[in-house]
């Protein structure tokens, strides 16, 4: 469409503010985050003590946080590659049931898993306080992200066909699994990786119930900042997480530019 | 290496749908048979028994030279099979897709290198080895997707439509080399395809199918001479009906002038072939097709007189109006 | 694949899933104990208005937005166009604690809104903690979902339609109401079942700006840590997983498996 009546000009408008009160905070944050004197403003100087600060205090959590989603990566590529497998093989109707069970857990709001985790498992004293009792709510959300971007992949592909094939030259089923299957659901996989570390770093609603003093989170770590302390404080940390989450979003918006 | 098949009572249900009838046939080592037929005629379903990648019904067995293989995985069968739509490995260059049969049963890296090399050499892809599979042409796959199939020197060749998805001129001219190569290579071979002329151009024999039944089994030239029934005649060549029910083919009658042959005929229409004119012709209100040589003209209207041999005359199995 | 192949391949998440979900829901469902007493106790239902009349709310201011955003973004192309694109999607995964910091940087005492209204009235307007601060932290984190889903679905949208009308006389903005709007309502209604579930289930938003607004995931959470009223808040939690299931469910079934993110 090439005409540029008034409709475009509107539509631009809005576009455009709409991009702005999205974006001028993230600005804001990084600024107020590095400004030695928020009240003093800006121009009075910036400095990186509140980053030091937020490190010194809270850097446990962003500790916490980067090992609960490496282990989240890990468990939902074994979980999930081989579950999204199956379902691509599977007849229709029970692929859809399955699917939908799978999502359940993000369709469920995370405070009700978290509720029940705690009253199925919290009196096991040694799961209770231990990370990996997040890392179980974390898996059980994340799942659906990966299963279905690997499936979403591996559907759109002939990959049935490459796989009888490489049954007629003799690969048994896991020689076919990693030299044909996971080769080509490359695709799917990184998209899917990408997601689910994006939001295990970022999950707080379970984590905010699961968590112990011991096994806090980055973003659970972050509302404490915000209810407490000052602004700068609060902005430092945030500043931290995107400098660990930017990375990952631009990533994934790169990856699905390319395909 | 090549081994006798036989596929002994195989049928297959799907769901409520039958696709394939208990079916028995069997091949001799090294013979191409080919399987011709109408989509959804079992024909495909049945390759697919034999490959391993469906289970036939309950009762049906598949033997390699009397061995019974039908529980035997698909991975331990020593079958090469040549997808429709070539089924190559995309993360694979062509050499890699090449020697994977080889690779996957242990061959040493140099071993594998040769026989691709052999292979490379057969097909005449030499300036493709390095290539990525989407950077080749429809032609070019099937040529490497033939050579995957080959290298590992399996006991049985299966060949799904593989010149379907090519067009006119490049079918012509790869029948040919495929031709070629199955009389060298001379491996039990099944080749399935809906395309007549495929079929005559290579089999030793040819298994007709319809509806998931065997209409006939014979050498070509018997099938087109002899169709057991109306389907396997009007399948596999044109048909031209006399008033009196006689049936042949159209390049059997030759189109002569008025009362010099058997019969006097009016000129409905005439298409130029290029190669030949193909005339539509009317014999005491029934209409035929009968051919003549290209450079010659018609009008319609014309009268024309119709001749031809008496060897000519198609003796069908059972006759039935045609459809 | 042979069914015990695939049973193989995906018992291992399977009993992930019945370990870590399956079994903590049941267990909930249980601990809910009088589920009327507590649906009808006042508070509750209010709070359960609350919500969703905020839901709501969010849901159409959303899809105004970002449908007019999206659908302008897959359709022209300009210099910046990229630029745009990557701003409204790039906090898509973020989480309602940071959306509750973004607003309070728009909206909080220190805030953009609050400096400009003070250079310009000479009073710093504050409302990053009432109900209009929740509702910009939720419209904030629905607009980049929306944005994706809309531009996806125009991008898909044929284009000979509007060629067809185009040729039979119609304005550009007949054509918008007649072709465009028509052609993307399903991805519409997929989008705004999102973006209400996803509203009605948010709570970092509302537990970073620690506002007294009593939306159903915080009464949730104070019934279970202040109250120690396991049974109110299980209750609570198992009504609000109904709820949001539901709405996707019926968004899912009616535009095929629409992703709840990118």
């Amino acid at each position: 469409m090439r005409r540029r009546g008034g409709g475009f000009h509107a539509a631009l408008a809005v576009t455009v503010l709409a991009a702005a009160f999205l974006v001028l905070p993230m600005l804001m944050v990084i600024l107020v985050g590095v400004t030695a004197n928020w009240f003093a403003g800006p121009l009075a100087g910036l400095s990186l003590r509140w980053v030091l600060q937020v490190i010194d205090n809270y850097g446990g959590t962003i500790l916490v946080s980067l090992q609960i989603a490496l282990a989240n990566l890990a468990a939902t590529l074994l979980l999930g590659v081989p579950l999204a497998y199956a379902l691509a093989c599977a007849p229709g109707r029970l692929a859809r049931a399955v699917e939908e069970l799978i999502v359940l857990p993000v369709a469920v709001p995370g405070i009700a898993t978290a509720l029940g985790m705690v009253l199925a498992w919290g009196t096991v004293g040694g799961f209770r306080s231990h990370w990996s009792f997040i890392l179980a709510g974390h898996v059980v959300f994340t799942l659906p992200f990966m299963v279905r971007s690997v499936l979403a992949v591996l559907r759109g592909q002939e990959f049935r066909l490459w796989d009888e094939a490489a049954r007629t030259l003799g690969a048994p089923f896991w020689r076919r699994f990693f030299t044909v299957i996971v080769p080509n659901a490359r695709g799917g996989i990184l998209a899917g990786s990408l997601m689910v570390t994006t939001l295990s770093i970022g999950e707080f609603n379970m984590s905010l119930i699961l968590h112990t003093p011991f096994t806090r989170t980055l973003p659970v770590g972050l509302a404490d900042a915000y209810a407490s302390l000052r602004i700068e404080v609060g902005s430092a940390y945030t500043l931290i997480f995107f400098a660990l989450i930017v990375p990952l979003l631009v990533a994934m918006q790169v990856l699905a530019a390319r395909r | 290496m090549s081994v006798a098949v036989a596929i002994d009572r195989c049928g297959k249900h799907f769901g409520a749908t039958r696709a394939l009838e208990p079916t028995t046939l069997s091949l001799a080592p090294g013979e191409t048979v080919v399987f011709l037929g109408p989509s959804g005629c079992g024909k495909t379903t049945l390759l697919r028994i034999v490959a391993g990648l469906e289970a036939p019904d309950e009762g049906g067995r598949v033997l390699f030279d009397g061995v019974d293989v039908t529980a035997v995985p698909t991975e331990q069968r020593g079958v090469g099979m040549v997808f429709q739509n070539y089924a190559l490995f995309p993360n694979m260059k062509v050499a890699q897709n090449i020697g994977y049969g080889l690779r996957v049963r242990g061959a040493s890296r140099m071993d594998t290198a040769d026989r691709v090399a052999e292979m490379i050499e057969m097909m005449r892809i030499t300036d493709l080895t390095g290539r990525r599979v989407d950077q080749l042409s429809g032609g070019q796959r099937q040529r490497v997707a033939l050579a995957r199939a080959i290298a590992p020197r399996p006991r049985v060749l299966l060949l799904d439509e593989p010149l379907t998805a090519l067009d006119a001129q490049l079918r012509e001219h790869l029948r040919f080399e495929i031709d070629r190569l199955l009389r060298g290579l001379r491996i039990t071979t099944i080749y399935v395809t809906h395309d007549q002329s495929e079929a005559m151009a290579l089999a030793d024999r040819v298994v007709v199918f319809a509806k998931g039944r065997v209409e006939q089994v014979g050498r070509p030239r018997d099938i087109y001479h002899a169709p057991a029934n109306a389907f396997v005649a009007g399948f596999v060549g044109q048909m031209s009906f006399l008033p009196d029910g006689t049936m042949l083919r159209p390049e059997d009658i030759a189109v002569v002038a008025p009362d010099v042959g058997r019969l006097n005929a009016f000129v409905v229409s005439s298409q130029f072939l290029g190669d030949r004119v193909r005339l539509s012709v009317e014999v005491e209100a029934s209409t035929l097709f009968a051919e003549a040589p290209p450079r010659e003209t018609f009008t319609p209207g014309q009268v024309v007189g119709l001749a031809w041999h008496d060897e000519a005359v198609l003796r069908v199995g059972s006759l039935a109006a045609p459809a | 694949m042979r069914a015990s192949t695939g049973a193989a391949l995906a018992a291992p998440a399977a009993i992930v899933w019945l370990a870590f979900f399956a079994l903590p829901l049941a267990r909930l469902a249980l601990e809910g104990g009088d589920y009327l007493a507590t649906l009808s106790q006042a508070r509750h239902l209010r709070s359960l208005a609350l919500t969703t009349a905020l839901s709501a709310a969010v849901t159409l201011a959303t899809l105004l937005v970002a449908g007019i955003a999206g659908t302008f973004l897959a359709r022209q192309r300009f210099a910046g166009r990229s630029l745009l694109v990557a701003c409204l999607t790039l906090p898509l995964a973020f989480p309602g604690v940071v959306v509750g910091g973004m607003v309070i940087m728009l909206a909080g005492r220190q805030g953009l809104i609050a400096q400009a209204s003070d250079l310009l009235f000479g009073e710093r307007i504050v409302f990053a903690y009432s109900i209009a601060g929740l509702f910009l932290g939720y419209v904030y984190f629905s607009i980049p979902r929306v944005v994706l889903t809309v531009m996806a679905a125009a991008e898909i949208l044929d284009p000979r339609l509007e060629e067809a009308a185009r040729t039979l006389g119609a304005s550009n903005w007949q054509v918008v109401r007649d072709v465009i709007v028509p052609g993307l309502t399903p991805a519409f209604l997929a989008a705004g079942a999102i973006c209400f579930a996803t509203a009605m289930g948010a709570f970092g938003t509302a537990f970073t700006l620690a506002t007294r607004i009593e939306v159903l995931p915080m009464v949730i959470y104070s019934e279970f840590t202040l109250a120690a009223n396991f049974s109110a808040a299980a209750a609570l939690s198992l009504l609000l997983a109904v709820v949001t299931w539901a709405v996707l469910f019926l968004a899912r079934s009616r535009a095929g498996l629409v992703s709840a993110a990118a």
